[in-house]
């Protein structure tokens, strides 16, 4: 790939692909090191991808595979798990900052799946095509991770904030479906 | 709670400026490397002619791969990587000198495995990728691609029997270990290392063995619960020949090495006698100073004439006999000749003058 097109999928897929691996991994260093290799295959790749779809499929599956791969190291299986380092705070507001940390909570399978269906916008199907795994397999952990996430939420608003903005959060739910 | 909230939520998730800017300093030095990436292409085709051969002969496979030090899959160079068994290399291994002198050292323990062959679950999808020994301890490569999705696959494990012999001599296995990679196109690159509790030659090595699948598996009761458990077997065997013979150097020394452990108020000796440095490991024999060996919490590194410290790591666990050897093998390869000391926490012994 030339080097100007490489910038352009830089500038373009940067933030995706971190976004990715800092869900999967919930640690900076290491989504720093899973995004530069992902970006760097994308570079030494010699074929051209059929359409812009497929780069970005491939792009995720290959950060997938490596996050994978990182969890999985003997490195990783012996580390203590390190908490996430969250983006600057001030930029959140309190009820965004309340839903990072319930999906952050989340294991890992939920997390990245309900990143790639309710952020990517992809469907059951292409999510399935893209890692691999089972639709129903999809389906399933998207059903159960919402489920945990309106747990986690409500618990969390439960100890830290009382019962108003529980009631808030269940008037959201009825409203847009998609707890 | 919506889909916009959860979307506004993660966007604050954004690649800092400096991991773009490193990005874009990798792609700068990466013309150099060009070539080389040439040859891993070309030698990829020729060894996928020979897989679709042996594919089409039967189930239990029966195939011949040359190794070269850059083949298809950069599988040497991963071992020492940080992907595989060692990590602390890993910084070392982007480093393109690095890189060609880890080549050059390792080209003369490189075997050629022959007489490869498979059977039981999924036999038809391994295949043999290369191995290296030095005399002490056989790394080989396998590529292993499951039946189904690899999706639910949590390890790929070597199997509980394992055997490995030297001509009609069966050699007494110490250590065994493994790590996997998953490839983009699906299959794993499975790394195994064997050490024996012998120093063994390095020509005609015959190994048994298998590997099996160990998945994750949702346990509906609990939710929570990961179980893994074994499915069926994949065995195989293979012969490895390396014609170049290993290089072993060896230090008679005098030297003690002390350690306080504090919370126990006793100081655990080892008195050192011999020290065996081969390409990838070092065996220091010795006599306990108590009836318990420990290295376990001691960082210990060799270190070599350019001042390069190399981490070793402790091949098994505690020893209990009086008189003992205790095996490390190193992060990354080196020329035995070249090392001048070996560094036990802080204590060094000088092996040169």
């Amino acid at each position: 790939m030339d080097k100007q097109k490489f910038q352009d999928r830089l500038s373009l897929y940067k933030d995706m692909v971190y976004r990715i691996a800092f869900t999967y991994l919930r640690n900076k260093a290491d989504a720093e090191d899973i995004s530069q290799d992902t970006f760097l295959k994308l570079y030494l790749r010699d074929e051209d991808f059929k359409d812009a779809e497929s780069e970005k499929a491939w792009l995720i599956r290959v950060t997938l595979n490596a996050c994978c791969n990182l969890k999985k190291s003997f490195w990783q299986v012996k580390r203590d798990d390190m908490p996430e380092n969250m983006p600057s705070s001030e930029t959140f507001t309190t009820e965004e900052s309340r839903l990072y940390h319930a999906v952050f909570d989340l294991p890992d399978k939920y997390r990245v799946m309900i990143l790639l269906y309710y952020y990517e916008e992809y469907s059951v199907k292409e999510i399935s095509s893209i890692t691999g795994t089972n639709p129903s397999t999809v389906q399933t952990r998207l059903e159960r991770g919402r489920k945990r996430l309106k747990k986690q939420l409500e618990k969390q608003g439960g100890f830290y904030y009382g019962e108003e903005i529980i009631s808030e959060y269940n008037v959201s739910h009825k409203n847009a479906g998609f707890l | 709670m919506e889909k916009k909230l959860f979307q506004s939520t993660m966007s604050h998730i954004k690649m800092p400026d400096s991991c773009e800017k490193e990005i874009l300093r990798k792609v700068e030095e990466i013309p150099n490397e060009r070539e080389n990436i040439a040859d891993i292409k070309m030698h990829k085709r020729s060894r996928s002619f020979i897989a679709v051969i042996v594919a089409c002969l039967c189930v239990v496979m029966v195939s011949t791969v040359t190794v070269s030090a850059f083949n298809g899959h950069n599988w040497l160079l991963e071992i020492f990587s940080g992907k595989g068994f060692t990590y602390e290399s890993e910084k070392l291994v982007l480093d393109p000198e690095y890189k060609d002198k880890l080549y050059s050292l390792t080209q003369d323990y490189m075997g050629e495995i022959t007489d490869f062959s498979s059977s039981g679950y999924n036999s038809g999808n391994i295949k043999p990728i290369g191995a290296i020994s030095d005399g002490t301890a056989l790394y080989f490569t396998m590529q292993y691609t499951p039946k189904e999705s690899s999706d639910q696959i949590e390890y790929i494990l070597p199997g509980h029997e394992r055997t490995a012999k030297s001509g009609n001599k069966e050699l007494e296995i110490g250590n065994v270990s493994s790590a996997e990679v998953l490839q983009d196109d699906g299959s794993y690159f499975v790394w195994i290392m064997m050490t024996m509790k012998q120093p063994f030659r390095t020509s005609d090595i015959s190994v048994e063995m298998s590997l099996y699948e160990a998945r994750r598996k949702d346990n509906d009761k609990d939710k929570d619960k990961i179980e893994l458990y074994e499915s069926d077997e994949c065995n195989f065997s293979f012969n490895v020949d390396v014609e170049k013979n290993a290089k072993v150097v060896r230090y008679y020394i005098d030297e003690t090495i002390s350690k306080e452990i504090e919370t126990l108020k006793l100081k655990k000796l080892f008195y050192a006698d011999k020290v065996e440095l081969s390409a990838f490991c070092m065996r220091i024999h010795g006599e306990t100073g108590t009836n318990c060996l420990d290295f376990n919490n001691t960082p210990v590194k060799i270190i070599t004439d350019d001042g390069i410290e190399i981490g070793c790591m402790l091949d098994g666990g505690m020893s209990f006999t009086k008189k003992t050897d205790v095996l490390f093998r190193y992060t990354m390869p080196v020329d035995p000749e070249t090392v001048a000391a070996i560094k036990c926490g802080d204590q060094i012994m000088t092996l040169k003058d």
